[in-house]
């Protein structure tokens, strides 16, 4: 056999790695694309048959070289149609277009590769244990790409799963010396060489319905950098006709915002839109992240659907059931419902600052959320949509509790690691089962638990599957892209029943006979959160969740990727299993990921800006809202970066945005005095007018998908024509002309100030306070805050507009470069905990207070001497501690205010003082780790520990160095 | 999306071969349940019908059968084509094909005939004389394959020239 094949074609690598692996002889020939002896059809590479056949699809030829094995023929053929038919057109267009890469093509191209990745979970090979046709067809498509680390890093950064399996299959004999035979070069003319000896069909982008394609198609400007200049198409005299009708005749009958008569309902025959942003945990502070995840992009979208005086309702409020909140309560010695009380306000506090209009923000822990949750509950029960099964659970006989997974900690089965935690072992990562733990012990007391079977209700998912398969079918067209992917793998398998219901105190309890002890998954719970809170909000709640026949509520969620399985099947089959009509999703809206800089957001390591933080910055609300939305993660995982946000600031808001609007106002106040002069439309004015109707028809057919990014940059587009009208009009030097010319001046001042005004509608969703500051600099009726279709004139001849001022300040360098090393890590200000002691001797005494309360209540309620005489002892061996801290300082003015023992630093550079503070540290550190290697109490050790850190700040100003401590076991990094 | 699965329907009922409720995923892939399990994708489906039936059309030999799935998959590829402008890279490239040849494989009508029929019955239908007459040779195959009645259903028998009307 031989295979005949132009330079460089990715496809050949097919045909040859497919002989080596089956161990049948394929010869090659390089052969020029012109070689007229193959064409018909004109198609390289080319495989001859012994026979005298030509065989020309390389997937076919790989299959005939490679059969697959008995069983895994519908498997393998799956794969080989896939490759050829939707996922090779697209990579081939992606990567052979260069930099102007269209935006759809790469957001399909995603979503292909996403697919792959998940397919590729936990594989070696994609079918079956053996290398077949499919891994081979697969690898030579995305071998040029993947071998190309720019490539790579660009397309395949969050694909661990296709870069392993890859990178295994690169290892290969029959795959090596395949590679080196045809010397396939990394890089995109790999794919340039493919198409040329082959052309592939014309990709199809993207997956709209029916109805979106009806919808004009208008090109995005939006998905990539605006660096990349997109082509525009040439204005039509339509498009120009209809610009000046608009303007003419749009002004009488443009929207107006209407009436919101409180409390929001739903209205027969009008459009309806029911919003919720994803329940935020409760026990932290909210990152960045977790900001523009869910509740920014949920506000963005609300504000939008009032501006087109939809009925429009945004819910949203604290998830605060659950094991972490127990966690969290024991680690700061509060009770669950003082630590929910707590954090709800500090989440209502950043929302609020970051000016997130929910028409309610409300919590979990409230009678309405036990009530909603227990009648759906016994509906679902009622109508046989659950099951009970008896699972193994760890019981401390001590406490008189069962142990949820966080509350157990033993030795890690896989690693013997000691101290590993009940769900996920420190030491080596992976994830364990709390009751495979060898000698597990309990958290709070210490004690051994015991294993006890225990009766749980489950909600039967495969009963309930037909269902949602069948309502997922009508709607998951309209969600993004990851959630219809993580949907669909889930589906794949087939569901298995959820555990619903936990052996836990702090939850709603199971509403059933013999399951008094129980409580809710908050799994469970936390969705019905969004009808409880309705509930809060109204008593006429039904009416968005239960609608009337004659009325349509339209669900819009707004999520992070992790929380699609919740959205997509988990509470929607609770809804279905209810069988009462209550409003299901219908758009479901998951971002990705938003990582800080080039790392992640850590709470602990204090990485990343988190909500209360902003504030302190210096940075207005608006301008965070504005960069967090232009780095929205929507299609795959974004940054945030210092830099660029200044850069953005900087260029778009100020140079951009800000200065086209600050000119219009300006000359306007300086040549005429503040009024709006008569507006002639000539052609520069109509064809600015048309351009900026393609840009507001664009604007809001992303916000309609929810496309946020796009939006925004549609607005900068928006004053980037204004800005180019004015340079070319030149106002000014008009204003020195003839009557006539100064006329005309007016005309394009008073144009440009009508494009603020309609700038200041665009802009509402994104930055209200900026919106709001514009339409006060112009002095803009109040009744201009609504959408219209195309722009109209919002200001007329004769206004008088307000005073200009500049709208937005420049971030200097000096600024960010500041902000940057400020939240580079282990910065205080992340943790709320802000009146958390810092020096040993508060420790101390902070210590001693809790541990002398503790005493005082076990000896109250009459415990046993030998159950509080240890915690004495630990008491005074507190108090002795306390003691010795205050002894250096003991000259100093007064104890515990303010860094100990300062002097000692006095005299840098003294030997004798290195020495000194060199053995105390090893003392101190010594003391540290056994007093953690005993397994004392964090309350115990941490004072040690904190006494350690100021002995070797001592150190370092005294001019000596640490040595890197021996790590005591790493728990605390 | 819609010819798939009228095509697919035809190519059942041809090769008796019951096709069970077809559906399009999450992912706008076809997909149809065959003996209880789920097999997505157009030619995948169109395959394993052909396993299923008496009279599977395969090719008479093994090297014949690839040939089979080579064209099964190139209209899997390049059929949606047909519904825009490439439409004519494709009508040529068919017909190149079929100028050295009475069918698409070997000299004997196999599966690749009868999908192919089936996708391109709505081209055909649409084509002036004169574009009939620019495809002659694919015109040709077409006016032979559609004289079984067993093949051609409920599709209508398209009127060819004979005669070369326009060059």
């Amino acid at each position: 056999m031989k295979l005949y094949t132009n330079q460089n074609n990715p496809a050949a690598l097919k045909v040859l790695i497919a002989g080596n692996t089956s161990g049948k002889n394929v010869t090659h020939e390089i052969v020029a694309v012109s070689d007229a002896q193959h064409h018909c059809p004109r198609r390289l590479p080319v495989l001859l048959l012994d026979s005298g056949k030509k065989i020309f699809s390389t997937n076919a030829s790989t299959r005939y070289l490679l059969p697959p094995s008995q069983g895994s023929e519908i498997p393998v053929d799956q794969w080989l149609e896939w490759e050829a038919c939707q996922f090779l057109p697209v990579l081939a267009a992606c990567l052979s277009s260069g930099p102007k890469l269209d935006g759809d093509l790469r957001n399909r191209f995603i979503e292909l590769l996403q697919t792959l990745d998940v397919a590729l979970l936990n594989k070696e090979y994609i079918v079956g244990n053996s290398i077949s046709a499919a891994d081979i067809v697969l690898f030579c498509s995305l071998y040029p790409l993947v071998a190309d680390p720019r490539l790579r890093q660009y397309w395949l950064a969050d694909r661990q799963n296709i870069v392993s399996w890859f990178l295994h299959l690169q290892a290969l004999p029959t795959v090596k010396t395949a590679l080196e035979a045809l010397k396939v070069q990394p890089g995109g003319e790999a794919y340039q060489a493919l198409i040329a000896g082959c052309w592939q069909p014309m990709p199809e982008v993207s997956l709209l319905t029916p109805a979106d394609k009806q919808r004009p198609q208008l090109q995005s400007t939006g998905s990539l950098d605006s660096s990349i200049a997109p082509k525009e198409a040439p204005i039509s005299e339509a498009e120009l006709e209809s610009a000046r009708e608009a303007w003419v005749t749009g002004t009488s009958s443009r929207p107006r915002p209407k009436l919101i008569k409180k409390p929001i309902m739903p209205i027969a025959g009008e459009k309806n839109i029911l919003i919720t942003s994803a329940l935020p945990y409760v026990n932290n502070v909210p990152h960045l992240g977790n900001i523009i995840g869910c509740v920014l992009s949920a506000d963005v979208f609300a504000r939008y659907c009032r501006l087109c005086n939809h009925n429009t309702l945004y819910i949203c409020g604290t998830d605060e059931y659950g094991t972490a909140t127990e966690t969290k309560a024991l680690e700061e010695g509060l009770t669950p419902q003082q630590i929910c009380d707590k954090y709800f306000l500090i989440h209502d506090a950043v929302y609020k600052w970051f000016n997130i209009s929910f028409d309610y923000f409300g919590r979990t822990t409230t009678p309405e959320q036990t009530r909603v949750c227990q009648e759906m509950f016994l509906e679902v029960h009622g109508n046989g949509f659950t099951s009970t099964q008896h699972m193994d659970q760890l019981l401390c006989q001590k406490c008189n509790r069962y142990l949820a997974d966080r509350f157990v900690e033993g030795t890690c089965p896989l690693c013997g690691y000691e101290d590993a935690r009940g769900d996920q072992c420190d030491g080596c990562g992976h994830l364990i089962n709390a009751v495979e733990l060898l000698s597990p012990r309990c958290k709070i007391c210490r004690t051994t638990p015991i294993i006890q079977k225990s009766e749980q209700f489950f909600l039967d998912l495969p009963k309930v599957e037909p269902l949602i398969r069948h309502w997922i079918d009508k709607v998951w067209a309209g969600w993004s892209n990851n959630a219809r992917v993580i949907a669909r793998s889930w589906l794949k398998d087939g569901l298995k029943p959820r555990c619903i219901t936990r052996d836990l105190k702090w939850g709603i309890p199971v509403p059933l006979k013999g399951y008094e002890n129980k409580v809710f998954y908050v799994w469970f719970d936390a969705p019905i959160g969004y009808v409880s809170i309705t509930a809060e909000y109204s008593k006429e709640w039904k009416r968005w969740w239960q609608p009337k026949s004659d009325t349509q509520v339209t669900l819009y969620q707004f999520i992070g990727k992790d929380n699609v399985p919740f959205h997509s099947i988990m509470f929607p089959a609770t809804l279905l299993a209810c069988n009462k009509g209550y409003t299901i999703v219908s758009y479901i809206m998951a971002t990705e990921y938003l990582n800080y800089e080039d790392g992640k957001f850590s709470k602990s390591r204090g990485v990343g800006v988190f909500g209360t933080d902003a504030q302190n910055t210096g940075i207005p609300a608006d301008i965070w809202r504005f960069y967090l939305l232009y780095v929205r993660p929507e299609s795959q995982d974004s940054s945030f970066s210092w830099i660029d946000l200044a850069t953005k600031n900087n260029s778009e808001l100020l140079n951009n945005l800000g200065n086209f609007i600050n000119r219009a106002l300006t000359f306007a106040e300086k040549f005429f005095g503040g009024i709006l002069q008569e507006i002639i439309l000539g052609p520069a004015e109509l064809a600015l007018l048309a351009q900026v109707n393609r840009e507001v028809r664009a604007y809001s057919a992303a916000l309609e998908r929810a496309r946020l990014r796009d939006g925004i940059r549609h607005i900068l587009s928006v004053s980037r024509h204004g800005n180019q009208f004015m340079q070319a009009q030149q106002p000014w030097v008009l204003m020195k002309g003839t009557d006539q010319e100064r006329q005309q001046a007016g005309s394009i001042v008073s144009l440009c100030c009508n494009l603020a005004c309609t700038l200041a509608v665009l802009l509402h969703p994104y930055m209200p306070s900026t919106s709001e500051e514009i339409c006060e600099q112009l002095n803009a009726p109040k009744d201009v805050m609504a959408l219209s279709p195309e722009v109209v004139q919002l200001l007329p001849t004769g206004h008088h507009i307000g005073k200009p001022k500049p709208l937005f300040a420049k971030i200097e360098t000096a600024q960010i470069d500041k902000l940057k090393q400020q939240f580079s890590g282990r910065q205080k200000s992340a943790s709320p905990e802000k009146s958390t002691p810092s020096t040993p001797s508060a420790y101390l005494e902070a210590a001693i207070h809790k541990q002398d309360v503790q005493i005082r209540q076990l000896k109250a309620t009459g415990a046993d001497q030998s159950e509080w005489l240890p915690l004495e002892a630990t008491l005074q061996e507190l108090k002795r501690q306390l003691a010795a801290t205050q002894q250096p300082a003991a000259n100093g003015p007064r104890v515990g205010n303010g860094p100990a023992a300062p002097a000692a630093a006095a005299s840098p550079g003294n030997p004798e003082e290195i020495a000194r503070l060199e053995a105390a540290v090893a003392q101190q550190g010594e003391k540290v780790r056994q007093l953690k290697g005993s397994g004392a109490e964090r309350s115990v050790w941490q004072p040690q520990v904190a006494i350690l850190q100021q002995l070797k700040e001592q150190l370092v100003a005294a001019g000596g160095s640490v040595a890197p401590p021996p790590k005591p076991k790493g728990k605390k990094k | 999306m819609g010819c798939d699965e009228k095509c697919i329907r035809q190519v059942s009922q041809y090769l008796n071969a019951p096709v069970g409720k077809l559906a399009f995923d999450v992912g706008g892939n076809i997909s149809a349940t065959l003996s209880n399990s789920t097999v997505t994708g157009f030619a995948t489906i169109v395959l394993s019908l052909a396993k299923l039936s008496k009279t599977p059309q395969f090719g008479r030999n093994i090297e014949d059968e690839v040939v089979v799935r080579q064209w099964i998959e190139y209209i899997a590829c390049y059929g949606r084509c047909l519904e825009s402008s490439s439409s004519r890279r494709v009508l040529e490239e068919l017909n190149d094909v079929l100028s050295s040849g009475a069918y698409f494989v070997g000299n004997y009508q196999t599966l690749a005939d009868v999908v192919i029929y089936y996708i391109l019955y709505n081209v055909m239908l649409g084509l002036t004389l004169q574009e009939k007459e620019q495809y002659q040779h694919l015109s040709r195959w077409f006016a032979n394959m559609q004289q079984d009645p067993a093949l051609r259903q409920k599709n209508r028998l398209l009127v060819f020239s004979r005669i070369p009307l326009y060059s």
